[in-house]
């Protein structure tokens, strides 16, 4: 029961255990909710019946919305709501607010046909020819509010569209990303620089560490490089704080992941302390934990440095958007054969690098050495198992 | 006007009273103790001195005849201010305030003038139980004929007794004791405020708004002005901005300001020290309703004393009466739910 949350997260009934009209017991599995991609079980708080299931599954939940009503024996019926947030504590801390929430999450059970918005949101819709039903409340028991209105007008430009194109409800996962990369592109000041790096004895390693029965991917062996530049070039994973920068001795590496549609970016810990097998270990673990849905919310969070790799994509170069608060995100892209010119003519494998970097943290000339220490330690790729 | 000096409030009404009683000799107070001890709230105090015993009368303890008697003065023609000492006390006297005072102008088809003030005090927080507590504004403002005065800063008590004296029609003034600047009663950190040297009014039904905000509007009178604006500070850290509203006077009441203020914020906090229920936040509710209900982002809250008489515990007066940390939770409350 205890989730917390920030005020603005939103999450996703995943199941219901018990239907409407079963009886529960204090502590038994009631649903399951997944906030932020993390999911979180919510047991029963008493023993009673399950009246009445507010919210069903696959519908959106916000921190402190009543969730379903338990009734306990001959008591009037509780609310089950999702904690931790300033929203849980308000609607069902005092006695008059609860009873409040109960007589209105009552109604709303009968018909759904009730539409509960205040007057200014009304106004609102009315002046901008909004159809309220159309609007999703984030008051108390769904309420729409003044601002729930704007938030849809604002959104909603699209939706007086042509009959043939199908509407979708974002996931709430894509609607996390999607806010935390708007967030990052309003406030850092980012540019993309790009590098090619000659991997030719980097492949070679590869192959024979693969013959040799090791595990170690070149995934590892970009995040080994990343880890050793970031070592020496701290100042690319610090943390910006109003007029200071706070910059970390050790790295918590991040690495993206794809489940499906979404993004996740999973979180090596103390990554500078691990062997480059240690590395690769981690990288496996968390990579079958994101894919199965079962990463803990802190494996998502405290990254000082993220990879991406969008090589197996086919993608050589992009600009990658920076994962708040970190002031930089590297871009792998695929390998590719190109010719090289030198004393003659080679063919060699290539890729690209591509950086994002926030301008407010580090310049251009500062992060172009940092690029290029990174592309030595690939170009040569000695060093990453030197003391590995 | 010249506003570097401070005064209590209690020091600005006597100054209001002398000076009304220099520029108009019909102009003269009566009541318990006003005259050689000063009003026991100081607010006649030097009065005495400064003019004798005929302009600043001591009365018997007998309210109904001594409020009768200043009635009788200004129907005659006088410009008496009467203090009833507490306004607790009203029971024993309100024949004479409300049915006749207060309706002689009608009954006598405005062809008879009552120019009176009835000055009383309000309030509680010092531990006077319920005879000595109680603020009743919206008793007095419930009942039709009589002006109802309050005062929050010793600008707007000089400034309103001005314009109570002058008017034609009675006006009840309600100052709150813990307000007065009293050195025996001191119930918030800074009693002095600027009031200018020269005699001055401020019109009736004009809200003051004490404090500029764009989150929530707290309106309220007398000590919950300064409970609100001590709670908008404090909402200010957490990133709020409320608007405070001072009424000032509730009859009549300025509702057009109300109405403007929920416009801008959406949600209103009504905050008083009279009792909850058919009073002043209940008033200020309906108003908003009547002409806001389309700007109203969430229901019209309510801090008031419930309804029960002030007790004597200090523990539990300070559970009933208004408080910044109160308002700070309402607020909250308000905006999060």
């Amino acid at each position: 029961m205890d989730v917390a949350q920030d005020s603005s997260s939103e999450g996703f009934v995943v199941n219901w255990f018990k239907e409407e009209g079963d009886t529960v017991r204090s502590g038994q599995l009631l649903l399951e909710v997944q906030f932020d991609k993390v999911s979180i079980e919510i047991d029963a708080p008493t023993d009673g019946v399950l009246v009445k299931i507010l919210v069903p599954q696959g519908e959106v939940v916000r921190p402190g919305q009543p969730l379903c009503m338990i009734e306990e024996e001959k008591k009037a019926g509780e609310l089950v709501s999702t904690g931790g947030a300033s929203h849980a504590s308000q609607s069902t801390g005092g006695p008059t607010g609860s009873q409040g929430e109960k007589a209105e999450a009552a109604t709303q059970g009968r018909g759904r046909t009730e539409l509960r918005s205040t007057p200014a949101a009304r106004r609102l819709a009315r002046e901008l020819g909004i159809p309220l039903e159309e609007v999703r409340g984030s008051g108390p028991g769904g309420r729409i509010t003044e601002a729930d209105v704007r938030t849809h007008a604002a959104n909603a430009t699209s939706s007086k569209v042509a009959t043939d194109v199908r509407r979708e409800r974002l996931s709430p996962a894509q609607r996390a990303t999607g806010q935390r990369m708007l967030e990052s592109l309003r406030t850092a000041a980012q540019y993309t620089l790009g590098r090619q790096v000659n991997v030719t004895a980097l492949v070679k390693l590869r192959e024979e560490l693969k013959r040799s029965g090791s595990p170690v991917t070149l995934s590892d062996l970009y995040h080994r490089a990343v880890i050793m530049a970031l070592l020496e070039h701290p100042r690319l994973q610090s943390r910006l704080e109003g007029d200071e920068v706070f910059i970390p001795s050790g790295v918590n590496l991040g690495f993206a992941v794809a489940r499906g549609e979404d993004l996740l970016v999973p979180v090596i810990r103390d990554a500078h302390k691990l062997s480059l097998e240690e590395l690769a270990a981690a990288r496996r673990r968390l990579t079958g934990a994101a894919l199965e849905g079962r990463v803990e919310r802190e494996e998502l969070t405290g990254g000082t440095f993220t990879v991406t790799n969008l090589g197996p994509y086919g993608v050589d170069f992009f600009t990658p958007v920076i994962n708040p608060p970190e002031p930089a995100i590297l871009g792998v892209g695929r390998i590719v054969r190109q010719l090289v010119l030198d004393e003659d003519v080679r063919v060699a494998p290539f890729i690209t690098l591509s950086l994002t970097v926030d301008h407010r943290v580090v310049n251009g000339a500062p992060a172009s050495v940092f690029l290029t220490r990174v592309a030595e330690l690939l170009a040569a790729p000695e060093d990453l198992i030197s003391n590995g | 006007m010249n506003t570097s000096r401070k005064l209590t409030m209690a020091r600005a009404i006597s100054e209001a009273i002398a000076q009304e009683i220099e520029r108009d000799d019909r102009v003269f107070v009566m009541g318990e103790d006003v005259g050689i001890y000063g009003g026991i709230f100081s607010a006649t105090a030097g009065l005495y001195e400064k003019f004798g015993p005929e302009q600043v009368m001591d009365t018997p303890i007998s309210e109904t005849g001594f409020i009768g008697a200043a009635l009788g003065l200004a129907m005659e023609g006088m410009r008496p201010i009467v203090e009833l000492m507490f306004v607790d006390f009203f029971g024993v006297c309100m024949d004479q305030i409300y049915n006749h005072i207060a309706k002689n102008i009608y009954f006598s088809g405005g062809n008879v003038r009552v120019p009176l003030v009835l000055m009383t005090a309000t309030g509680g927080g010092y531990n006077d139980a319920g005879q000595h507590s109680q603020c009743l504004w919206g008793t007095f403002a419930h009942l039709p004929g009589l002006k109802v005065v309050i005062p929050s800063t010793p600008f707007d008590a000089k400034g309103l007794m001005i314009s109570a004296i002058r008017d034609d029609n009675p006006v009840i003034y309600m100052f709150h004791k813990g307000l007065m600047g009293l050195g025996w009663m001191t119930l918030i950190k800074d009693t002095t405020g600027p009031v200018p040297e020269e005699p001055y009014t401020i019109p009736f039904g004009r809200a003051d708004i004490k404090r500029e905000g764009n989150d929530v509007t707290i309106i309220s009178v007398s000590m919950g002005v300064y409970q609100s604006l001590e709670a908008a500070k404090e909402l200010e850290r957490a990133g709020i901005s409320a608007e405070v509203i001072d009424l000032r006077t509730l009859v009549p009441l300025d509702r057009e300001t109300i109405a403007e203020s929920v416009k801008k914020t959406r949600r209103v906090l009504v905050v008083d020290e009279d009792y909850l229920s058919y009073g002043m936040t209940g008033e200020i509710a309906a108003t908003v309703m009547e002409l806001a209900f389309d700007y109203l982002d969430a229901p019209v809250k309510r801090l008031a004393v419930p309804d029960v008489p002030i007790p004597y515990s200090r523990p539990l007066e300070q559970f009933v009466l208004p408080s910044a940390p109160k308002i700070v939770e309402a607020v909250k409350e308000l905006l999060y739910s």
